[in-house]
C-alpha cells in the first residue's frame, strides 16, 4: 500500500506520547512552585502586617505607662496591664509581659521593659518585641 | 513525488495553536500576577512608611498639646481633630480629598504649616478622646475602608498618645498642669 520510495514519510519525526507527558508534567511542577511563591509572599506580608500590629501595640502601651505615677510603675501594677482586643485578635498566642527594674545611677530611676511575643503559623514563638523605657522619680510631681 | 511530503494537517496545527495559546495565557498571568504583587507590595511600602510618619507627628502634637476639640468628656469617635498648644497655636487634623491634612494655625488664625498624608489604602482617621485616671489619652485609629473580598484583616491598634506629657514638669507659669 505504501510506495517503497516513501520513506521519508516513515521517518517523519512528531512528539511522542512519552515526549508531550513530560513537557505538560515540567510545566505543572513550574506552575505549582510559582505558586507557592505566591503564597509564600502573601504569608510574610501578613507576617510583617502583625509585627506593626504589635510594634504599635507595644508603643501605646508604653505612652499609658507614662501617664502613671511613680509609685504606680512596680512590676505587680504592670503586670495588670492588658493588649487591647485589635492586639489579641491580630496576635494569636500574644503573650506580654512587663517589669519595672529599679537602678539608682544617675538617678533614681526605674527600667520599664516591654516584652510582646505571639505565635506564628506553625505554633511557634515569633521572635519578641523588645521595648524599653526610664522613668525617673523627678517626675513625681506630675 | 508531492505525495509523499509530508504536511501538517489541519487538526495538528489547531492542536499545536491551542497548546501554545495556553502556555502563552499562563505566561501572561503569572506576568499580570507579579506586576500586581509589585504594585501591592509597593502600596504596602508606602502606606507603612506614611503611616508610621503621620504617627510620630501626632503623638508628638498630642503630647505638646494642653487641649483638644472634641472635649475628652464628649465620648465619641471623631474625623477630626483640633489640638491648643500653649502658644495659642493651634494643629488641625481632618480629611480633604482623600489625603489627611494637618494645619498649624497661629494665635491671630493664620495657616503657619501644611502637610497632607495620602495612604494609599484610603484609610480614613478616626480619633477618640478619652479620660483615664485623670489623663487624657487621644488615640487616632486608621480605618480602611471595608471591602469583603479581602476577608480577614488585621485591625490597626491605632496610636495612643498622652495629652500634655511633654508639659509635666513645667510649673504652671510656663504652661504645665
Amino acid at each position: 500500500m505504501m510506495p517503497c520510495g516513501s520513506t521519508a514519510s516513515q521517518r517523519r519525526r512528531a512528539f511522542t506520547l512519552l515526549e508531550v507527558t513530560i513537557t505538560a508534567l515540567l510545566l505543572i511542577i513550574a506552575m505549582t512552585v510559582t505558586l507557592q511563591v505566591l503564597g509564600w509572599v502573601a504569608t510574610e506580608r501578613r507576617a510583617a502586617d502583625r509585627r506593626q500590629c504589635a510594634l504599635h501595640e507595644a508603643a501605646n502601651l508604653m505612652e499609658r505607662v507614662a501617664g502613671r505615677r511613680w509609685d504606680e510603675l512596680t512590676t505587680e501594677t504592670l503586670r495588670r496591664i492588658t493588649l487591647s482586643d485589635e492586639a489579641k485578635q491580630a496576635l494569636p498566642g500574644a503573650e506580654l509581659s512587663m517589669a519595672a527594674e529599679e537602678s539608682k545611677e544617675p538617678a533614681p530611676a526605674r527600667r520599664i521593659s516591654l516584652r510582646l511575643r505571639w505565635r506564628n503559623r506553625s505554633g511557634g514563638w515569633e521572635s519578641p518585641i523588645l521595648l524599653t523605657a526610664w522613668a525617673y522619680r523627678n517626675g513625681e510631681h506630675r | 513525488m508531492k505525495r509523499a511530503r509530508p504536511g501538517l494537517v489541519l487538526v495538528e496545527l489547531l492542536l499545536s495553536m491551542s497548546g501554545l495559546l495556553i502556555i502563552v495565557g499562563l505566561c501572561v498571568s503569572l506576568l499580570y500576577g507579579l506586576l500586581k504583587l509589585d504594585r501591592v507590595a509597593r502600596d504596602h511600602f508606602a502606606e507603612a512608611t506614611t503611616r508610621d510618619r503621620l504617627t510620630r507627628q501626632f503623638r508628638l502634637d498630642v503630647r505638646a498639646a494642653t487641649r483638644t476639640v472634641p472635649d475628652p468628656d464628649a465620648a465619641g469617635v471623631t474625623d477630626r481633630l483640633e489640638l491648643g498648644l500653649p502658644g495659642g497655636r493651634i494643629v488641625d487634623y481632618r480629611v480633604r480629598n482623600g489625603r489627611i491634612v494637618r494645619d498649624v494655625r497661629n494665635e491671630g488664625g493664620d495657616p503657619v504649616s501644611h502637610e497632607a498624608y495620602r495612604l494609599p489604602s484610603k484609610a480614613e482617621p478616626r480619633f477618640q478622646v478619652r479620660r483615664s485616671d485623670g489623663d487624657v489619652f487621644v488615640t487616632l485609629q486608621l480605618i480602611r475602608p471595608s471591602n469583603p473580598a479581602r476577608g480577614r484583616l488585621i485591625r490597626d491598634p491605632g496610636a495612643e498618645a498622652l495629652l500634655a506629657r511633654d508639659l509635666r514638669f513645667l510649673s504652671a507659669g510656663e504652661g504645665g498642669r
